[in-house]
């Protein structure tokens, strides 16, 4: 597939709010998540000719966009990521809060939520993915996943409804 | 007078997927690509002088084949230590290990034992050289040691410029 920089323009414009959205949940710093947007958008140029048009160019540019954060933290950090095992939920329905809260006080509740647990709900919670894609592109397994997942949602919950953990 | 309007939600999926970034990014972007791609056209000629180099090597492995009067002797190894051959190896080698460090640890670790593990046996081999410089099958043994550490250089080189 021959790129045009004209044509890969036209997919930065219309990609780069879900990429930086991405990146910026993820990073939780917004210069870092520039530096994360820009470096998705050079790699997804390098390997465009690789790109296979059956799979969605936004999961693909998703998928680069968290490799690029976890590399990011990894160089940032040499800690080991430990994780404490915690009981995996019996049911996986969505999430739904009983009183409506306003959008910005979710997005920073969500921004407050530990590393691990704040991963996987920001790729699985608002960007959809299933378990298996969440934790192919953190390199996790999926029983971690599904656990951080149940975490993520119970520190919400008590975050947001605390008549509710009460 | 303006009112504002709060948005109240119940659930994740209520929230937009997409922010919009403080500043265009693009045009850094673009600077990049741009300078990219005008980096191949550079790369046959320093591909050319690598051959170039590993020719000259042959030849003089074939010169000190021929005759192991001191004067061919003194060809060969002057061709083993060509140095054209040896600064453009000695780039790509740096070049690589800058690559390389960007990587995961697991990732690196990988490469950088192949890396010095041809570095170590092409040092062998001349060492051994150095004690027996007629040796034919020493100076065969180099020049296939020096063509495998400039393959796996580029291989490395080139896999990294993909991703």
């Amino acid at each position: 597939m021959a790129a045009s920089v004209t044509a890969f323009e036209s997919i930065y414009r219309e990609h780069s709010p879900t990429v930086f959205g991405l990146c910026r949940r993820l990073t939780r710093d917004t210069a870092a998540a520039e530096d994360a947007t820009q470096e998705t958008f050079l790699r997804a140029w390098r390997a465009f000719a690789q790109f296979e048009s059956r799979s969605a160019i936004a999961t693909w540019l998703h998928r680069i966009a968290v490799n690029v954060v976890m590399e990011t933290r990894r160089r940032k950090s040499a800690q080991m990521l430990t994780f404490v095992a915690e009981p995996l939920p019996e049911r996986d329905g969505e999430w739904v809060l009983d009183t409506p809260v306003e959008m910005a006080e979710l997005e920073a509740a969500v921004l407050a939520l530990p590393q691990g647990a704040r991963d996987v709900l920001v790729l699985s919670g608002i960007y959809e993915y299933s378990h298996e894609e969440t934790a192919a592109m953190l390199g996790i397994a999926i029983g971690t996943c599904k656990a951080q997942l149940h975490r993520a949602r119970r520190l919400l919950t008590d975050k947001l409804s605390p008549e509710a953990a009460a | 007078m303006t009112t504002e309007i709060t948005l109240r939600v119940r659930s994740l999926a209520e929230l937009p997927r997409g922010i919009e970034p403080p500043r265009d990014l693009w045009p850094a972007i673009a600077a990049q690509i741009t300078g990219e791609q005008r980096q191949p056209e550079a790369q046959p000629r320093w591909q050319w002088a690598l051959a170039a180099g590993l020719a000259a090597l042959m030849i003089g492995v074939l010169l000190g084949r021929m005759s192991v009067t001191p004067q061919a002797e003194l060809v060969a190894r002057s061709a083993l230590f060509d140095a054209k051959f040896v600064t453009q190896r000695n780039q790509l080698r740096s070049s690589v290990l800058q690559q390389v460090a960007a990587l995961p640890l697991a990732e690196r670790d990988k490469l950088l034992r192949s890396v010095t593990a041809l570095r170590r046996a092409v040092e062998d081999i001349q060492s051994a050289l150095g004690q027996d410089p007629g040796n034919a099958l020493l100076q065969e043994l180099l020049v296939n040691a020096c063509q495998d550490e400039m393959t796996n250089l580029s291989d490395i080189r080139n896999s990294e410029m993909k991703l």
